[in-house]
């Protein structure tokens, strides 16, 4: 066994709402707001649905393979040979993943602070805390996503929805599907990319100290996620509308520059700055410890710990060799990534569930 | 192993690439955007000197030169980024426009075009979209020279005049990008003038209506009166004191408005939208030089029908110079239209200017009164004077 902590079921509905909202609470309105217009604060609701169906089929695959992570049960499933290679897939993507989000926080903090700063400076204290977190184990990384969901979601929550509540003008919301039901689903596409990054608690369940209330607790997390990017949404489009909305680069960053009270409480943006990089901080070292640990499984390793610096190293180099300018990952996120998304976290996971269930039930046929 | 990584740490925390210390940033109150020949932009910029801030009494500053808290620089250049960097070589300090709070547009360049030099101050991640815009009578640089007696920069009173606490009407850049970048929104901003200079005093900042805009260049103006109809239209209207006549007696009622309640409704007949706007606002009476008991209901029903007739003339009136003078809609009633008729608003926000001069806009206002004042009949008058 590599991993011996235990998590509870709690703990594992508050990772796996970081796990989303790490990155898309700050991203994600722009670019639904250009796909699906004024209906974009309802496309979080299709992306949740996306959401269900990879949660549930991992869990359902956890239940046919209890106490696996899917390295494991890939190779149960496949072989040797073709699980290894659909095992390597699926850690290619999440070290993928890793180096998009290493990428977004360089961009972020370089477009709105500190211009000058080669991105190396600031990924290295990034990396050096990654890598310190991931190593220490799950527990670890787990109980910094409680406690950074706990603090930090609630003072953010708190930050906007009291203070910039006034600006809203609630009719940039509405007609409701001006022009069909298409961009909103369009957008839940968009959206269930990211939703599809839950594919990550399969790798977490099986150290889940009860397995009663796992997928209430996957749901909960879902419902969750659903109403903070809402909420995110709403806010964004109801203070900038669809248009200006769309064009904006960080949606919510937006709106805490957009505050004021009383021409004295102004500029709030460090307080989403600094519980934005908390949040990401907790999903890039849940996603290394994946990563790593899904590896010294693929390569049977006894433990996973020599594989974070490979994989946080890895995922800084390819966050600056995959997107040459910005505008590539921007664009990305528009076109390539709602279809691969959808293939990766709902076609993918089926898949896999529905071999699993053949064999199963061939295996049954023949004893 | 925490031993490595906290050595390893100065290594990097020591390179600080981005620090600028406070009293290295020129904070820049005001940008000012004129037109420059050869399609150039000159930008001025005034800047606090916050030495001078604390010390003194706010009369010292107008008085002898040299002790002022804020100094003022201009340059022309090909677009905003280029002016700025002549700027800076002007300015000792790095410019620094994060506490912006005010952008003074030239009415030259509003006439030209805004749209090519307002993009900096979105893209910047230093500016904020909060900065109030105004349209200055004349070049803006000229306003930047002028001295305010009550705020410490000058700048600052200007745009409290202009956006203060007196003020209903707000236009930020956000707001102002939404209706460029719409369609069949308009942005109307307002405009500042400068009062006539008499002997011995420095001119002062005064409102003086809104300008008009239709594909990002000035077409026009509304007078102060004008924007008044243009500010119940948009639903922004939520003070003020409107004075009337009572026919039948000599002298003027002045009601100021307390609240109101409005009532925007489009309607779609043929593909051609008509929109009735009802307002019903609620009054107290602050002034009253007529003969009129205003304890006897019936003289408050006179002042009632008369203000009513009054505010219904004024917002007539500014429609009647918008649809037909420059045939522009800065009302914003397209978004009602959008809200209603989503499908219909597609075929017409193509041609919404077009469409709204022809739009049938009925107005109905019924004014009330609530309360009068501390007393009934004017005081000043004897008791044969007064009319019951």
């Amino acid at each position: 066994m590599l991993e011996k902590g235990r998590i509870s079921t709690n703990q594992l509905a508050m990772t796996a709402i970081l796990t989303v909202l790490g990155t898309t609470i700050l991203f994600v309105p722009g670019v639904t707001i250009a796909l699906g217009g004024r209906d974009a604060w309802l496309a979080p609701v299709v992306g949740g649905l996306l959401g269900c169906v990879t949660v549930l089929v991992m869990i359902k695959l956890h239940k046919l393979y209890p106490g696996q992570t899917p390295v494991e049960y890939m190779r149960a499933i496949f072989g040797k040979w073709v699980g290894s290679i659909l095992s390597a897939f699926v850690l290619f993507t999440l070290l993928r993943y890793l180096a998009t989000m290493f990428r977004e926080f360089t961009d972020f903090t370089i477009t709105v602070t500190a211009f000058r700063t080669p991105p190396e400076a600031i990924l290295v204290l990034m990396l050096a805390v990654v890598f310190y977190g991931a190593r220490k184990g799950l527990e670890v990384v787990v109980r910094v996503a409680e406690f950074v969901m706990v603090i930090e979601l609630t003072q953010l929550l708190v930050s906007v929805i009291t203070m910039a509540t006034k600006d809203i003008h609630w009719n940039y919301l509405f007609p409701l599907f001006e022009h069909g039901p298409l961009p909103v689903l369009r957008g839940g596409l968009l959206v269930g990319g990211w939703f599809g990054e839950l594919i990550t608690i399969g790798f977490l369940l099986p150290f889940v100290n009860k397995k009663k209330g796992v997928a209430k607790s996957g749901l909960l997390a879902i419902v969750g996620i659903t109403l903070l990017l809402m909420v995110s949404d709403v806010y964004t489009l109801g203070i900038f509308g669809d248009i200006i909305g769309a064009r904006l680069q960080f949606g919510l960053y937006e709106v805490g520059r957009y505050i004021s009270i009383a021409n004295f409480l102004e500029r709030l943006d460090p307080i989403i700055m600094g519980v934005w990089i908390m949040l990401l901080y907790c999903k890039i070292t849940l996603f290394a410890y994946v990563v790593s640990l899904g590896l010294a499984q693929l390569f049977r390793v006894r433990d996973y710990r020599p594989f974070v610096g490979i994989v946080c190293l890895l995922g800084a180099v390819m966050s600056g060799q995959m997107y040459p300018r910005q505008s590539d990952m921007t664009t990305y996120f528009v076109t390539a990534f709602p279809p691969f998304g959808f293939f990766f976290s709902v076609i993918f996971p089926l898949g896999i569930l529905g071999v699993a269930m053949l064999r199963r039930r061939r295996g049954r046929a023949r004893a | 192993m925490l031993w490595v990584l906290a050595l390893a740490s100065l290594l990097v925390l020591t390179g600080c690439w981005d620090s600028v210390e406070v009293n290295d940033l020129g904070i820049v109150i005001a940008t000012a955007i004129d037109a420059a020949p050869n399609n150039q932009v000159r930008v001025s910029i005034q800047i606090a000197v916050p030495g001078q801030m604390g010390s003194g009494t706010g009369g010292g500053m107008s008085g002898g030169g040299g002790k002022k808290p804020y100094f003022s620089v201009s340059a022309v250049g090909t677009d905003i980024r280029d002016t700025n960097q002549r700027l800076q070589r002007m300015v000792s300090r790095q410019i620094f426009v994060a506490h912006r709070r005010i952008l003074l547009i030239g009415e030259k360049l509003a006439k030209q075009d805004i749209e090519r030099q307002l993009d900096e101050p979105t893209r910047n991640p230093q500016s904020r979209l909060r900065t109030e815009v105004v349209v200055t009578r004349g070049e803006a640089m000229n306003y930047l020279k002028v001295s305010y007696p009550f705020e410490r920069v000058p700048m600052e009173g200007m745009r409290k005049v202009m956006y203060g606490n007196a003020s209903d009407y707000k236009m930020d850049l956000k707001d102002l990008m939404i209706m460029l970048a719409t369609p069949g929104l308009q942005p109307a901003i307002p405009i500042v003038d400068l009062t006539p200079p008499s002997p011995g005093e420095s001119p002062k900042f005064r409102a003086d209506g809104v300008a008009l805009f239709r594909g990002g260049k000035m077409i026009g103006s509304l007078t102060t009166h004008e924007a008044r109809g243009l500010l119940w239209l948009q639903d922004k209207m939520k003070r003020g004191t409107v004075t009337v006549g009572i026919p039948g007696h000599k002298g003027k009622v002045s009601c100021k408005m307390l609240r109101v309640k409005s009532d925007f409704d489009v309607k779609m007949k043929n593909g051609h939208p008509s929109m009735s706007v009802r307002l019903r606002p609620e009054n107290d009476i602050v002034e009253n030089d007529t003969d009129l008991d205003v304890n006897d209901p019936k003289n408050v029903v006179l002042v009632e029908r008369a203000y009513s007739t009054k505010v219904k003339q004024t917002i007539v009136h500014t429609v009647d110079l918008l649809q037909h003078r420059y045939g522009v809609d800065v009302t914003g009633s397209s978004e009602y239209i959008h809200q209603a008729f989503p499908s219909e608003w597609l075929k017409l926000s193509a041609h919404w200017d077009q469409e709204f001069a022809r739009m049938p806009i009925t107005v109905e206002v019924d004014g009330k009164i609530r309360r009068i004042g501390m007393d009934g009949p004017s005081l000043t008058r004897t008791k044969g004077q007064i009319e019951h």
